[in-house]
C-alpha cells in the first residue's frame, strides 16, 4: 500500500477539518480527490505530505512516516499566481526540485541532466532560458510538474493542477499523467470532479469524511458526501443557484 | 565633486553609500521577494523603542537599539511563520508601541531633547569609523549568507511548502534571514535613518526586479541602484545645500519614475 490513512483526525484550533478518515491505496493507482472548497482536499495532501501532523490517528506513505517518505514523492503545490514576477527561469525552476537533496552548494552535472530529461517528458525543454513569469498557465503547470520529477519520485502528488488552464491543455496534462502513471502512483487534487475522474482508477471524495472507491466512478454516494446531495452544485461548479426543492433522481435536476 | 572628496566626512559618507547598498541589495532583495516590507518597517520603528530605552537606563544608544529589536524580530519571525493572516496587523501594532516607548522613554530621561528627525533621515554626512566597520561586517554577514545558501534561499524564498518537501530546513532559514533584516536595519537607522532604509530595501529591488532573470542578479542590479542613487543623492545634497537623506530619497524616487518608462523583461507577454 502506497498511502495509508488510519483513523486519521485533523483540526485547525476549534475546527475540525477531517475526522477519522481512513482509507488505503495500493501502488500504480491515479487517485483523483474530489470534494467541495473547504472540505479539506488539501489538509489531506499536506498530512500525507508531513507538512501537517494529525491530531490523531496514523499516515503512513510509501511505508514509512510521511516526514521520512517526502523526499521519494513529487509535489507540485496549488498554482503560485503570485510567484508571477519573480525573476526565474525555467531551468533554474526545474533546478529547485535537486535542491536541498545534497549538501552540495553549486549545481552538479547530474542536477543539471536530470532537470533537463524532466523538462523533456514535460515539453519544456525549449523553455528552458525563458522566464516562468512570462509563460501560460498551462506550460507553468508543466514546469512545476517537472521540477516534481527531478527526483525521480516514486508517487506524485498534484494539487489542482487543471485549475487556470483551458480544456485543451487540461487533456494533454492528463495525458502525460497517464503516462507518467505507469511507473507512478498518482494523485490529483480537483475541485473538477469530471476532468480528474475520467482518468482516475481510483476516487477519493473528501467532505470532513473520506469516501474513498477503488473504481474511478462517482457514485451517488460520493456526490451526497461531498455536495450534500445536491448534484447541480457539482455541474455548476459551486456557482450560486437555486435549489428547487428536493430531486428526485439524479442527473435529471434542472439548472437555474 | 571631486575637491569634496578631500573632506573625511564625504569619503566616509562615499563609503557608507557603498555598504548600506550591498546590504540593501541582499536583504531589500529577500524584502521585496518575500513581502517583508511591512514587517521591516515593523522592526525599524520598534527599534527606537531600544533607543529611548537605552537613554533612560544610560547604555549606548546602538546596543539598546540592537537588543531590542533583536528581541522584536524573534517575535515577528514567529508571528509570521503561525499566522500569516494578522501578521501585519500585529506588526502594525508592535511598530506604534515600540516608537510610542522610545518617545516616552525619551521624555522620561532628564536633560536630553530628542532629535527625531535624525532618527528618521539619519546623517550620512557624519558618520563614523565605526559604523563603517559595523556596516562592513553586516555587508560581508549578509553576502556570505546568501551566497553560500543561495540555493536553499531560491527554494524558501519561491514556495515554502515546496522548500519543505525537499528537507529545506524552512524555519530555521524564515529566523536567520528575518534576524538579519532586524540586524540591517538597525545598523543602518543611525547612519542613513528610518525613512530611508524602507527606502532602499523596497525601491531599488522592485525595480531591479523588472530587469532580472535570477535572484542573484535582483541582488546584484539593486545594489547597483541602490549606490547610483546614494552617490546622485549625495552629490545633489553637497550642491543645493540639502538634506542627505531626503535628497537620496527623491532622486530613488525619480528613478524609479523614469525606470517605469523603460522596457523591461518579457513578463506579461505570454510565448507560444
Amino acid at each position: 500500500m502506497d498511502i495509508i490513512f488510519d483513523e486519521v483526525s485533523f483540526s485547525y484550533g476549534h475546527k475540525k477539518v477531517l475526522d477519522q478518515v481512513a482509507f488505503r491505496v495500493p501502488h500504480g493507482e491515479f487517485l483523483a480527490i474530489i470534494g467541495p472548497n473547504g472540505g479539506g482536499k488539501t489538509t489531506l495532501v499536506k498530512l500525507a505530505l508531513g507538512l501537517l501532523k494529525p491530531d490523531s490517528g496514523k499516515v503512513s506513505i510509501l511505508g514509512d512516516l510521511p516526514e521520512r517518505s517526502v523526499h521519494r514523492i513529487g509535489y507540485v503545490p496549488q498554482d503560485l499566481s503570485q510567484a508571477e514576477k519573480f525573476p526565474i527561469t525555467v531551468l533554474d525552476t526545474v533546478l529547485m526540485g535537486r535542491a536541498g537533496r545534497s549538501r552540495r552548494r553549486s549545481i552538479q552535472k547530474e542536477d543539471r541532466y536530470k532537470a533537463l530529461e524532466a523538462m523533456e517528458v514535460m515539453g519544456v525543454r525549449d523553455l528552458e532560458y525563458s522566464l516562468v513569469g512570462s509563460l501560460s498557465m498551462g506550460q507553468r503547470q508543466r514546469v512545476m510538474i517537472a521540477r516534481a520529477l527531478t527526483t525521480d519520485p516514486e508517487m506524485l502528488i498534484l494539487d489542482e493542477p487543471t485549475a487556470s488552464v483551458d480544456q485543451d491543455t487540461q487533456k494533454s496534462l492528463y495525458d502525460n499523467l497517464l503516462r507518467l502513471n505507469r511507473e507512478k502512483t498518482i494523485v490529483v487534487v480537483s475541485h473538477d470532479l469530471f476532468a480528474v475522474t475520467s482518468h482516475a482508477t481510483a476516487v477519493a471524495c473528501v467532505n470532513r469524511k473520506v469516501c474513498y472507491h477503488s473504481e474511478g466512478e462517482i457514485k451517488p454516494e460520493m456526490l451526497e458526501l461531498a455536495y450534500g446531495a445536491c448534484p447541480v452544485e457539482l455541474i455548476a461548479h459551486g456557482l450560486p443557484h437555486r435549489v428547487l426543492g428536493k430531486h428526485s433522481e439524479k442527473g435529471e435536476t434542472s439548472d437555474d | 565633486m571631486i575637491d569634496a572628496l578631500q573632506y573625511d566626512f564625504m569619503r566616509n559618507a562615499i563609503m557608507a553609500a557603498l555598504l548600506a547598498s550591498a546590504i540593501c541589495g541582499v536583504i531589500g532583495t529577500l524584502v521585496v521577494i518575500k513581502r517583508f516590507v511591512i514587517l521591516a518597517g515593523g522592526i525599524a520603528h520598534a527599534a527606537y523603542g531600544g533607543i529611548g530605552m537605552a537613554l533612560y537606563f544610560g547604555f549606548p544608544p546602538r546596543f539598546g537599539a540592537i537588543s531590542f529589536s533583536f528581541a522584536v524580530s524573534l517575535i515577528l519571525a514567529r508571528i509570521t511563520l503561525l499566522d500569516r493572516g494578522r501578521a501585519d496587523t500585529i506588526i502594525g501594532v508592535i511598530w506604534a508601541v515600540g516608537m510610542a516607548l522610545g518617545v516616552v522613554f525619551a521624555d522620561l530621561t532628564p536633560g536630553y531633547g530628542v532629535h527625531l528627525m535624525s532618527y528618521l533621515f539619519g546623517s550620512i554626512l557624519s558618520v563614523s569609523m565605526i559604523d563603517l566597520y559595523l556596516m562592513g561586517s553586516i555587508a560581508l554577514l549578509t553576502w556570505g549568507f546568501f551566497y553560500w545558501n543561495y540555493r536553499s534561499i531560491l527554494v524558501y524564498a519561491y514556495d515554502e511548502d515546496f522548500a519543505r518537501t525537499r528537507g529545506i530546513a524552512v524555519t530555521l532559514f524564515h529566523y536567520v534571514i528575518v534576524v538579519m533584516i532586524s540586524l540591517s536595519v538597525v545598523m543602518l537607522i543611525r547612519v542613513v535613518g528610518l525613512i530611508l532604509v524602507i527606502a532602499l530595501l523596497t525601491i531599488p529591488p522592485y525595480m531591479a526586479e523588472r530587469f532580472s532573470r535570477s535572484l542573484m542578479g535582483m541582488a546584484v542590479v539593486s545594489f547597483a541602484f541602490s549606490l547610483l542613487f546614494c552617490f546622485l543623492g549625495l552629490v545633489v545634497s553637497y550642491y543645493l545645500d540639502l538634506t542627505s537623506g531626503a535628497s537620496i530619497i527623491l532622486v530613488a524616487g525619480g528613478g524609479y519614475f523614469l525606470s517605469r518608462f523603460l522596457p523591461g523583461k518579457e513578463v506579461g507577454r505570454i510565448a507560444k
